[in-house]
């Protein structure tokens, strides 16, 4: 069994690859830079899930 | 040339080196003998201007010409400028690990490279084709319908069979240690959650990049696959 943490951030990282890949297949110097992939990475699996896990916070505290 | 062999060579070479590499220098060296070069390879227009290497194989690997990035000695230099001027023999042999990567791997298609500059003899394997000088898009057609290919697979299985090496365990435990003034100095700014993102991107990145070409290869567009040895042959493969 892959313990829940671990497995929430697979699937955070799996749905980030499939939307990079469709992206880069129909546009492919989106796949050019290492630099492109770290920050589109940066704010896939952490700035976004974030700011919704914050939100939510929000909404649940209001 | 390699595609995602590059960013993924330094997390096979993390699972076996543990403490005694530091991550960030091998990426760097990993990346190293392109960085300056290949989009001089290429060719890029600026403001109508083509400007392109009048013969991108010679630039690309060949004396005279930037092929001199692809030698043993190049690691040996950089690494050592590395340790003297920043002080760090750690970052000075793991860059050289990761030039080292870089140059052995490039041996393996059909031009080759000087890994014993001076001596510009270039050693080729030969099992997929180079064809950095028809340009970007049919290089990477080419690519990715050939061993080159298979090659970079093998890394991405490699790199999924070692997963531990991508746990957050193990960035606490072995990265972030061997090399702590680096990413303490970037925890200031991103935290511990960026931290560990920054350090899977290249492996992220290269693993998508190998599907994202191969099924434009092959899916958007109809190249065929040619797994010959120094295929596929339907390109028109450069040697030295």
């Amino acid at each position: 069994m892959i313990p829940s943490g671990r497995l929430q951030t697979l699937v955070i990282y799996a749905i980030a690859a499939a939307v990079y890949i469709t992206i880069g297949v129909f546009f492919t110097d989106f796949m050019l830079s290492l630099f492109v992939a770290m920050g589109y990475l940066l704010l896939a699996v952490w700035l976004i899930p974030e700011g919704i896990r914050r939100l939510f916070r929000r909404i649940g505290g209001a | 040339m390699s595609w995602a062999a590059h960013d993924l060579e330094p997390y096979a070479f993390q699972r076996h080196l543990g403490l005694k590499m530091a991550f960030v220098p091998v990426l760097i060296g990993s990346y190293a003998p392109d960085l300056f070069t290949k989009w001089f390879v290429y060719g890029i227009s600026i403001f109508g201007l083509e400007i392109k290497a009048d013969d991108p194989v010679q630039f690309h690997r060949g004396w005279p010409g930037a092929g001199f990035t692809h030698s043993l000695l190049f690691g040996v230099v950089i690494g050592l400028i590395i340790w003297k001027v920043f002080g760090s023999k750690l970052w000075g042999i793991s860059f050289l690990i990761g030039q080292w990567a870089h140059a052995l791997t490039d041996a393996g298609d059909t031009v080759g490279t000087m890994l014993l500059f001076p001596w510009t003899h270039h050693f080729a394997i030969g099992a997929w084709a180079y064809a950095g000088q028809t340009g970007r898009m049919t290089d990477a057609a080419a690519y990715f319908s050939g061993l080159g290919s298979m090659w970079d697979l093998v890394w991405i299985l490699y790199g999924l069979y070692s997963w531990r090496v991508l746990t957050t365990q193990y960035f606490n435990r072995i990265i972030f240690v061997a090399d702590h003034r680096f990413w303490r100095f970037l925890h200031r700014f991103i935290g511990r959650t960026g931290l560990i993102t920054l350090y899977r991107a290249a492996f992220f990145y290269g693993c998508c990049r190998w599907v994202a070409w191969t099924l434009w290869a092959h899916v958007v567009h109809d190249y065929p696959y040619d797994l010959s040895w120094g295929g596929p042959h339907w390109v028109d493969a450069a040697h030295p």
